[in-house]
């Protein structure tokens, strides 16, 4: 089920309905809440759901295990916690990658390896729920939180609907709590919520279903002509695209959740507004930096083994954060270049905080049109069908041509629409969406509603699935 | 709570009224409410073709999409489900396939399909359908859809002629406004072409000025590149059959030039005659009918929505003079079917 269907509408009236009860006890809540997660994801493709069952129930019981093992001998259980969780994303989300690139490894030394063909079908969602078991299972195992006896409260943690699919990928501990705590829909949670609900999906709807994604979707379809000036108006519409239908959805995420009572992280904080990669990353897809920052950077060694363990570990984490995107090398080429940038902001650190003393707000600025062009730049590797369309779309990109066909008025929308976003995103780039919301009036945010509905129900078109559904 | 309120009290009459205002703007002008065809519609028939526990299945392309009557075919023949399947523009071949690979599929197939249809070019027309039915159609854009059709039906403003973005750009443009559709479908798929609206001449001139391209004669595809998708799709006959269900290639009438441009084309004793010849599935070619034959169709391909019960008819006339059918209803006609021949001439 996803967020910007009629069915969801249907199917989130009835949950809030039911969740909010009169003489309901907190646990029949919890019931209520988890068997509507189990048709919410069900309702995609319900053998799936029993996948996600078993994933989930095999790490709540081996987190048992490890919290009434010694210390010492918790390493064992967590190593099974490891193979399970990364076996089931390998097979499903990397086995065809695997598959091929050994075929061509073999091929290469000269030996000829026909294997059939897997078909295997990627469930929804799974890339989500396996981080957010697998930290869990990683905490325990610290001694970070205490293990979850309820398998009911375990898979709601997982399962929880908003946030299933696409995220953000929530911790633990900052979940654990709710679910301790009788919660219910209150006013200001319905109103914010609402708020964020419609937000995302005027967002997913409107600017990146309507506008941008038929300007960027000719530029990287295979055998597409690309001139300089489509390749960029692609390109800068794809930058629009994937942050609108990503955000779109964590915002929705966060305003059913909070509809609910319940608190979800952001996943976003004005990430065109980033001057500098580092930034970049602390504005982009925050749950998922965040994830990999603490479970991966930091067990590699993070920044305490000096300026080149810091800098290949950095360069590892961006490698596997792309893969983490796709089972293509597209994606970790792009993980690639983000370390690389990542690497390049840290050598020159010094260099950049001299520039940014002497140049003040103008430096900010400059350094954000920079960081802005490397993010578009990469954006290329990110949603190319291979390299060699993304170093076409490279060379026209960088090569102008008196060539170029005139930009149709789509195009001209979907620019000046981007340009809108971007000046959003630098107005708000110190500012709380959930507290602006928060002191709007009943009049403000009524006609704030009016203007997204009418904009939501006037843009029907081709309904595409939410781009990090795929991941 | 009287914050909240108040702001969706607001919001609900603002937008309400809003909206309101557009579709009746759009109404005024003459707009009405249709159904727009999109994978998920399409989805629900071919559920339906699996589940259905004696489904006619009709695959082809405009030709059928806009020429068969449901409720005929539920009056003349009331132990069938009619499911349409037919797309706009795309030969069958990737549907019949997919049928044959589906073992809970037990149907009659009537695949609307002329030597073109054949060719390879024409194979995947309608894969994309098919593996959005497999990959991504679920229980819930079953449900979004079945619901979706509700709002098309009673809103003009649905279609996506009407949306913020196509206004906008129209606006940009300086273009008038949306296309008049002359043709629409039904909530089952099932569609009608009004040709007091439509343009009869356009179909003619697009193949006139083909045939000049091409200096009078379409360029012929050889018969040793079209004979493979035959003998691919009469494995998929035999697959069908084998499971209890049958197939009818059906070659639907053509007038004019087009009828002429299309014997030339595929010249119907090298293709049409030698595929029926090798194949299990029954074949109809429609200039042996002569109901269907004569038919009038106003751009030489298409028929009228007017005429559609009396082109139904025809057909299923047909079809029972030549025992493919049964009229019987749906708890007798087992015993119908199993007396049908196993194969029969074409044209016979």
């Amino acid at each position: 089920m996803t967020f910007d269907s009629l069915t969801f509408v249907v199917f989130f009236i009835v949950v809030v309905a039911m969740f909010n009860l009169p003489g309901l006890s907190w646990s029949a809540r919890k019931n209520i809440l988890l068997a509507a997660s189990f048709l919410f994801y069900g309702a995609w493709n319900p053998p799936f759901l029993l996948l996600l069952i078993g994933s989930a129930s095999v790490d709540w019981w081996l987190a048992l295990r490890m919290a009434s093992a010694r210390p010492q001998r918790r390493r064992p259980w967590l190593i099974v916690s490891l193979v399970a969780n990364l076996g089931l994303l390998g097979f499903f989300k990397y086995g065809d990658f695997l598959r091929d690139n050994t075929r061509a490894l073999l091929a290469i030394v000269g030996v000829d390896w026909q294997p059939a063909a897997f078909d295997i079908l990627l469930p929804v969602g799974i890339s989500f729920y396996t981080f957010q078991s697998l930290s869990y299972c990683i905490d325990v195992y610290r001694g970070e939180v205490r293990a979850q006896k309820s398998l009911r409260d375990y898979l709601l943690f997982v399962g929880f609907f908003p946030q299933l699919v696409a995220g953000p990928i929530v911790r633990y501990h900052d979940f654990s709590a709710q679910l301790h705590t009788p919660r219910r829909t209150t006013a200001d949670g319905f109103t914010l919520g609402l708020s964020l609900l419609l937000i995302g999906l005027f967002e997913k709807i409107v600017l990146a279903d309507s506008v941008f994604a038929p300007v960027a979707d000719p530029i990287f379809k295979a055998g597409a002509t690309i001139d300089s000036a489509g390749a960029w108006t692609g390109t800068i519409a794809f930058a629009g695209q994937i942050f609108c239908d990503f955000a779109g959805y964590s915002t929705c995420a966060i305003g059913c959740a909070a509809m609910l009572g319940f608190w979800l992280p952001d996943n976003f904080r004005s990430p065109y507004a980033a001057a500098g990669f580092s930034d970049f990353w602390r504005r982009w897809h925050i749950s998922l930096s965040t994830w990999l920052r603490d479970y991966l950077y930091v067990p590699l060694g993070g920044n305490r083994g000096g300026t080149w363990f810091t800098l290949r570990n950095l360069m590892l984490t961006m490698l596997l954060g792309g893969l983490w995107h796709g089972a293509a090398w597209t994606f970790v080429a792009w993980g690639a270049f983000h370390g690389l940038m990542l690497v390049l902001e840290r050598v020159s650190k010094p260099a950049i905080d001299a520039a940014s003393r002497l140049l003040g707000g103008l430096g900010t600025l400059l350094g954000g049109l920079l960081t802005l062009l490397g993010v578009l730049v990469a954006w290329v590797w990110f949603r190319a069908p291979d390299f060699a369309h993304a170093a076409q779309i490279h060379i026209a990109m960088f090569t102008p041509g008196a060539d170029s066909n005139p930009l149709g008025a789509e195009a001209k929308i979907a620019l000046i629409m981007f340009g809108a976003l971007w000046s959003m995103h630098w107005l708000l780039r110190h500012h709380d969406l959930r507290r602006w919301l928060r002191q709007r009036g009943a009049v403000s945010l009524g006609l704030i509603w009016a203007v997204l509905i009418v904009a939501i129900v006037l843009s029907p078109g081709v309904s595409r699935a939410f781009i990090y559904f795929q991941f | 709570m009287r914050r909240a309120l108040t702001a969706l009290a607001i919001a609900l009459v603002l937008a309400g009224s809003a909206l309101f205002a557009v579709e009746r703007q759009w109404r005024a002008r003459g707009y009405t409410p249709i159904i727009v065809d999109a994978p998920d519609l399409w989805s629900l028939q071919r559920a339906k073709a699996s589940y259905s526990e004696r489904p006619i299945v009709f695959l082809g392309a405009s030709r059928t999409l806009y020429a068969i009557d449901r409720a005929t075919m539920r009056a003349r023949l009331p132990a069938y489900e009619p499911v349409m399947l037919a797309m706009d523009g795309r030969y069958p071949l990737a549907t019949l396939r997919d049928l044959a690979a589906d073992p809970d599929f037990r149907g009659l197939v009537v695949c609307d399909i002329d030597g073109a249809g054949f060719a390879a070019p024409s194979l995947d027309m309608q894969k994309p359908e098919v593996d959005y039915y497999h990959r991504e159609f679920s229980p819930s854009r079953a449900a979004h859809r079945l619901l979706l059709n509700h709002w098309q039906l009673n809103a003009a403003i649905a279609r996506s002629d009407f949306s913020l973005l196509r206004s906008a750009v129209r606006w940009w443009n300086g273009e008038g406004e949306p296309f008049r559709p002359y043709q629409w479908l039904d909530r089952r798929r099932f569609g009608h072409i009004d040709y007091d609206r439509g343009n009869t001449e356009a179909q003619k001139r697009e193949l006139a000025a083909n045939l000049e391209r091409f200096g009078g004669h379409l360029p012929r595809i050889p018969f040793n590149e079209w004979w493979p998708q035959v003998e691919n799709a009469n494995a998929w006959v035999r697959a069908i059959q084998a499971r209890g269900g049958d197939v009818i290639f059906y070659a639907s009438p053509t007038s004019g030039q087009r009828r002429w441009a299309e014997g030339d084309w595929f010249p119907r004793a090298e293709y049409w005659d030698k595929m029926a010849a090798a194949t299990t599935a029954k074949t109809l070619f429609s200039l042996d009918v002569a109901a269907l034959r004569d038919f009038p169709l106003p751009d030489d391909s298409h028929i009228d929505y007017r005429q559609k019960p009396a082109y139904t008819n025809a057909l299923i006339d047909a079809l029972i003079e030549r025992g493919w059918v049964t009229t019987a209803a749906a708890n007798n006609s087992d015993a119908v079917l199993a007396e049908q021949p196993q194969s029969l001439v074409p044209g016979t």
